[in-house]
């Protein structure tokens, strides 16, 4: 369903670079749960931005269903959702115009955004402020809402770039339910999250991205085999300043 | 590829509409601000005319012109008056005029060069009716040429009743004498230089309404969506970048002509409500027609300055960045306003096509009833092309790479940490020295346009030295900052023989093209204006040396500008952009430099600069020196300068060398010239293998 080919993504200006992603390969299916991990500055965010189209890849590509993201960039972005840490909501707007406005701009016909809207709107529990502003909105309430803007259009895809920070405990369970929701519905989920109890417990596959490039990759139980270490925590504390050490 | 269902782009519009006109800040500047600006600005300014008119009625005085004595004479007598000063405490002085014996005059012309404020033409006696038939002369948007007008009009109706009164009183026979009157309005054809004038005022009011109004959605709904977080959002939708900046440029749009619509009605509310109406509109008031012409021009300003606006927000990444790209261009707009109050600047076909200046002029030739159509559609024409320009730049850089992801990411701030490759030679080095010598260049032009009682010695010589100083001493103290060496800022390198024979061919044989293109745009009022300039200076060449002249007009120059234009900012352009964008900008800015002349405006100078920028562009980026392209320079002004040193001598040979006659020159020599040229282009791609 997704495909990353030696995904590479230079950051230039003048006679500086610096390589952001580096020659990155992975594949995830329908129904799985793909977690994406590293630290800040891995190069998580920017292979997500690629993915979708945002951002223009040095070399190497993604391909979505078999569609090329280079090629075809807008036929890739109707079949993701995205959810990400620093999307904002427009503040004079309420979350109902906002989702709506994002169905139509898919292509939904109206009855049938409302009807997904008041469906996943329970799920999350966003009914009660759908026509609030949404500068009145908490981050959580915030969240959940970027969360339905993105489902509207039931992409088969979702991108979730740390979709719980900022969020208290009740806020980031509610997200980590839905996920798990989402992975029962069958769709593809590429998640790039610093909530590693939860990514241990949801991800069906983990890859470990260090300075650009997939260092490890494989289940849960895999990777403890391979490092030796019981929790992902452990993994990171323990073996990536190791790595960091390591390269040349 | 994409379908997309109809309506999208309606749903876009409406998206940016309602979140646009629900922010409290547009209400403010789009209801609140008008509605409380406009009626204090009416007191404040009734206050002052009032304060004004107070001072001045205690001065008034009429120039009344008549077409003889003898016309004078008659009208004395008939009114039982001196024209000259009839002064009491109310009654305005009266100063009679009349031509010299021999001189003839049209009262019209002396009424329209505001020398006298009221021409009285006598044109007839009917000894049956005994009536004396004349005709007041006034000028219809002079108040002291109205109010002349009203005055001896009411001056002759009393002199009619008295007349018939003591006629009656006699009982006399005859029937009274009596004047009759007539009037004459006279419209101007040209902008007038006093007084205030509706179709001057106009225009700048317009500017700022639409700029106020589309100034805060431009920011809010480009630089905005990037700062709140929701611009990823909506460039991850499948929506073509165009389509979603059209939706924008009609939210912009729409809420800058409700803005202006807004400033309009209170403006006018306020000009009735002090009853200021007849000093600004005239007797005709405000018709239908001229709320739709004001209606269409708010149209096109409005239409203008959103996809401007959007093409510049488009590129900050935050509220803060947009202001500071948008003062600048707010002043910069303010200036074709005062250009359009300036006498004598009329349409022509390449203001036509200056954007901005364009739309001004024509605000004011509608406004004055005198439009001519085909520079009025090209500015139309153009002003809608330069706003597609402005937009689908706009489309092109909402939302990509560099604005969703850039400055405050985390690559600028490593790379602004390096110290290695070109921040040795950082483009703002460039700019801030730019900054620093345009002011003190156009200052320096306007100091020397002044310059008298000075020898033509001193004249050359002091625009020499300020040419050394801005373009040399400057940068070289500039780059004392960033220790850098001098060879490596200014390029002062050695070049191979081929570059400097490829100068001196190039420099030999650009001129004529350089001179055919100053023809070819020099319009005929702008080289009179020039000659003017040149007599009032007494600027004679020949009083001074050719050697002199060449020191000071020719090699200076030529060594200095290539001194700070290539060597120093094409070096460092190349170092930051491409070799192409490089000699495009470096020739750009040249051919800015070289549109002051002697602290005047040509703009036709603009084409032959930036033909010669180009060429030592790319001398300088294929030699890397700094040297050929001041050989090819001297060259250059050096040719030039010694026609129009031997020009009496061209034209006695009949050499086809006469700029003032703007004859151009003989197409032997061109073709000749073109010949050298190519041989010049071909030695400096020479590569010895």
């Amino acid at each position: 369903m997704i495909k990353v080919q030696n995904l590479t993504k230079i950051f230039q200006s003048g006679s500086h670079k610096f390589t952001a992603v580096d020659h990155l390969n992975f594949q995830t299916q329908a129904g799985e749960v793909y977690g994406l991990l590293g630290p800040n500055g891995a190069g998580k965010t920017t292979t997500l931005r690629m993915i979708l189209g945002l951002l223009k890849p040095t070399s190497g590509e993604a391909l979505i269903d078999g569609i090329s993201v280079n090629d075809q960039p807008e036929e890739v972005k109707k079949r993701i959702g995205l959810v990400s840490a620093s999307a904002g909501l427009y503040q004079w707007l309420t979350p109902r115009e906002i989702i709506i406005f994002f169905a139509n701009v898919y292509g939904i016909p109206d009855e049938v955004s409302q009807e997904r809207l008041a469906k996943i709107g329970s799920l999350l529990d966003i009914n009660e402020f759908l026509d609030q502003r949404c500068s009145t909105l908490s981050t959580g309430q915030k969240q959940r809402v970027n969360l339905v803007r993105a489902l509207i259009h039931d992409p088969p895809i979702m991108l979730l770039d740390e979709p719980t920070r900022g969020l208290d405990i009740a806020g980031t369970h509610i997200i980590f339910e839905y996920i798990a929701h989402l992975k029962e519905l069958g769709k593809a989920v590429i998640v790039c999250t610093h909530r590693l109890d939860e990514a241990e417990k949801l991800c069906n596959r983990l890859g470990l991205l260090h300075k650009g490039k997939l260092c490890h990759e494989g289940t849960f139980e895999e990777l403890k085999k391979e490092t030796g270490c019981q929790s992902l925590s452990e993994i990171f504390i323990r073996y990536l300043p190791e790595l960091q050490l390591s390269r040349p | 590829m994409s379908s997309q269902p109809k309506g999208h782009f309606w749903q876009l519009a409406l998206k940016e509409l309602r979140e646009i006109l629900r922010d409290r800040r547009t209400i403010l500047t789009l209801v609140l601000m008008p509605l409380l600006l406009y009626p204090l600005l009416g007191v404040a300014f009734q206050k002052f005319l009032l304060s004004q008119a107070k001072s001045r009625t205690e001065n008034i005085e009429y120039v009344i012109g008549f077409e003889s004595s003898r016309a004078m004479n008659l009208f004395q007598q008939l009114l039982h008056s001196k024209p000259n000063n009839t002064k009491d405490n109310t009654q305005p002085a009266i100063s009679g005029w009349f031509p010299e014996e021999g001189e003839s005059v049209i009262l019209e012309n002396k009424v329209e060069s505001y020398d006298i404020d009221l021409g009285i033409r006598y044109l007839s006696y009917h000894p049956r009716k005994n009536v004396h038939d004349i005709e007041l002369i006034f000028l219809h948007n002079s108040s002291s040429s109205i109010n002349a007008k009203n005055y001896i009009k009411k001056q002759v109706k009393d002199f009619n009743y008295i007349q018939l009164k003591s006629t009656l009183v006699k009982n006399q026979i005859p029937p009274p004498m009596e004047i009759g009157m007539s009037d004459k309005e006279i419209i101007l054809e040209k902008a007038s230089n006093t007084g205030i004038s509706l179709s001057t005022i106009i225009p700048l009011i317009l500017i700022l309404m639409t700029v106020t109004g589309a100034v805060y959605p431009a920011i809010d709904l480009t630089a905005g969506e990037r700062e709140r977080g929701t611009m990823e959002t909506l460039i991850a939708a499948p929506i073509p970048r165009m389509r979603i900046m059209l939706a924008k440029y009609i939210a912009v749009v729409t809420v800058a002509m409700l803005t202006a619509i807004m400033n309009l009605f209170a403006m006018w509310t306020t000009i009735y409500s002090i009853g200021f109406e007849s000093i600004l509109l005239g007797d005709s008031g405000l018709d239908l027609l001229l709320i739709l012409q004001i209606l269409a021009l708010l149209m096109l300003f409005a239409g203008f300055f959103s996809a401007v606006l959007l093409g510049i927000t488009s590129v900050a990444k935050s509220f803060k960045e947009a202001q500071a790209y948008l003062i600048p261009v707010m002043l910069i707009s303010l200036s074709p306003g005062i250009l359009s109050l300036m006498p004598g600047i009329e349409m022509n076909w390449y203001l036509s096509l200056a954007p901005l200046i364009n739309i001004v002029l024509l605000a004011r030739d509608i406004l004055d009833k005198n439009v001519a159509i085909t520079p009025a559609m090209i500015a139309i024409g153009s002003t809608i092309f330069y706003g597609y320009v402005a937009l689908h730049w706009a489309a092109k850089v909402f939302g990509s790479d560099a604005i969703l992801y850039g400055s405050s990411g985390t690559w600028t701030d490593l790379l602004h940490q390096s110290k290695s490759g070109n921040d040795k030679y950082p483009l703002r080095f460039a700019w801030y020295s730019l900054v620093m010598i345009t002011p003190l260049f156009l200052l320096s032009s306007g100091i020397l346009g002044k310059l008298k009682d000075v020898s033509m010695s001193e004249r050359l010589l002091y625009p020499a030295l300020i040419t050394i100083t801005l373009f040399m001493l400057i940068p070289i103290l500039a780059n004392y900052f960033l220790s850098n060496r001098l060879v490596e800022t200014f390029t002062l390198r050695k070049a191979k023989w081929n570059h400097y024979l490829a100068a001196i061919l190039l420099g030999i044989s650009a001129w004529p093209f350089a001179y055919e293109l100053t023809i070819y745009f020099m319009p005929t009022e702008q080289l009179e204006l020039l000659k003017e300039i040149f007599e009032k200076m007494n600027l004679d060449f020949k009083e001074v040396s050719l050697f002199w002249l060449l020191a000071t007009l020719a090699v200076t120059p030529a060594i200095c500008e290539e001194f700070f234009f290539r060597g120093f900012l094409q070096n460092i352009f190349s170092k930051n952009y491409s070799s192409f964008k490089a000699v495009i900008l470096s020739a750009f800015l040249f051919a800015m430099f070289h549109l002051i002349v002697k602290n005047t405006l040509s703009l036709e100078r603009f084409f032959p600069s930036f033909l010669l920028g180009l060429i030592l562009g790319t001398v300088y980026q294929f030699s890397k020196s700094v040297f050929p392209g001041m050989i090819l320079h001297v060259c250059h002004n050096g040719i030039l300068l010694s026609i129009s040193h031997y020009e009496e001598y061209f034209k006695e040979k009949d050499w086809g060398f006469n700029i003032e006659a703007q004859q151009h020159l003989p197409t032997m020599l061109l073709a000749a010239s073109a010949c050298i040229m190519i041989i010049g282009f071909v030695v400096l791609l020479f590569k010895k293998r």
